[in-house]
């Protein structure tokens, strides 16, 4: 193995680490080797005594991530964005699972103008997009309501209705248009029966969804502010 | 041996090279190696520890048409030499007591 494909492959295996960090490392390895040239030692000779780049990148890791404090504040990150590596990360190195590359993540700090702006644009969002939404969002819950209780109502009334009419035969005799309410009171008394599950179900699934869009506003608008 | 043991010996023993005077990567390990067994793997997170507490500080000189890092030892470095000889006369009472199998 040449010098060349010993610092490729230990690259390979640092790569999720701080550049900063991974600059030091080959600056480390790289005057020793000089050294070891002008020492009289020959190129392959130095790279087996720098042992297997797998091995030496593990122990780096693995130092790095005793270093790497747990516990992560969110302020100095952004000016700091070289140093530090999120915990998991380096737990996942050092487990050794394919490593990702990992994203450049720039922290720019918001000047009053950005903030300003941002400030109209969300005004505006919510003006034209936000009222809209909020109006479409109760009138789903009314519906949703409603739904619920005309299952019941249904019921009730179609059993009024039987009651009513059998009360009028009793006092009035027997006609044809009350035998016939009678059996509209027992249709609709038993049509609720069996609709309001379905609307129950109906008006679960509505608010769920209700739900659902507020979560995924609420990602959306946190996600943004992060990335901002 | 231990490595946390080892670790804590090989420290002493760069913060001892560089008493001497100051020192670079490949000089450190020559120093060490006939005492104890020491690669660069080894070596560098020791010095980026002992960079980071504080006990040696750096410098980039020139040499041969490169750079080299060199390492100096601060008077924090030289507190922990002394510290560690304390501990080792504990430790000394500690062998002759495991040595005679737990008798005075």
């Amino acid at each position: 193995m040449t010098k060349y494909e010993w610092e490729r492959e230990l690259k390979r295996h640092i790569s999720a680490l701080p550049k900063s960090e991974q600059a030091k490392i080959f600056d480390y390895y790289g005057e020793i080797f000089e050294d070891k040239i002008e020492a009289g030692m020959s190129e392959s000779e130095i790279i087996r005594e720098f042992g297997n780049p797998y091995d030496v990148a593990r122990r780096i890791l693995a130092d790095f991530k005793a270093e790497t404090p747990e516990e992560e504040g969110e302020g100095p990150e952004a000016q700091e964005p070289e140093r530090k590596m999120p915990k998991k990360q380096a737990d996942r190195i050092a487990d050794d699972r394919p490593i990702a590359p990992e994203e450049e993540t720039e922290g720019r700090k918001a000047t009053a103008g950005d903030t300003f702006s941002r400030f109209c644009v969300a005004a505006v969002l919510f003006v034209f997009v936000g009222i809209p939404a909020l109006i479409v969002l109760l009138c789903l819950a009314a519906a949703g309501i409603a739904l619920f209780v005309s299952g019941f109502v249904m019921i009730v009334a179609g059993f009024a209705d039987f009651v009513y009419f059998i009360v009028q035969i009793c006092t009035y005799g027997v006609t044809g248009a009350y035998i016939a309410h009678l059996g509209i009171g027992i249709g609709c008394t038993a049509l609720g029966f069996l609709l309001t599950p379905l609307f129950m179900h109906l008006t679960k699934w509505l608010f769920k969804g209700c739900g659902k869009i507020f979560v995924w506003t609420g990602n959306f608008i946190s996600a943004k502010r992060r990335k901002k | 041996m231990d490595t946390q043991l080892k670790k804590g010996l090989l420290e002493v023993c760069v913060l001892s090279v560089l008493r001497k005077e100051e020192s670079y990567g490949y000089k450190i390990i020559s120093d060490i190696a006939p005492y104890i067994e020491i690669s660069e793997s080894t070596l560098y997170p020791i010095l980026k520890r002992l960079e980071s507490t504080g006990a040696v500080t750096t410098r980039s000189k020139e040499y041969n048409g490169r750079l080299r890092k060199y390492y100096m030892i601060t008077e924090r470095g030289i507190e922990k030499i002394c510290e560690f000889i304390e501990d080792i006369k504990e430790f000394e009472k500690i062998y002759e007591f495991i040595v005679n199998g737990g008798r005075r």
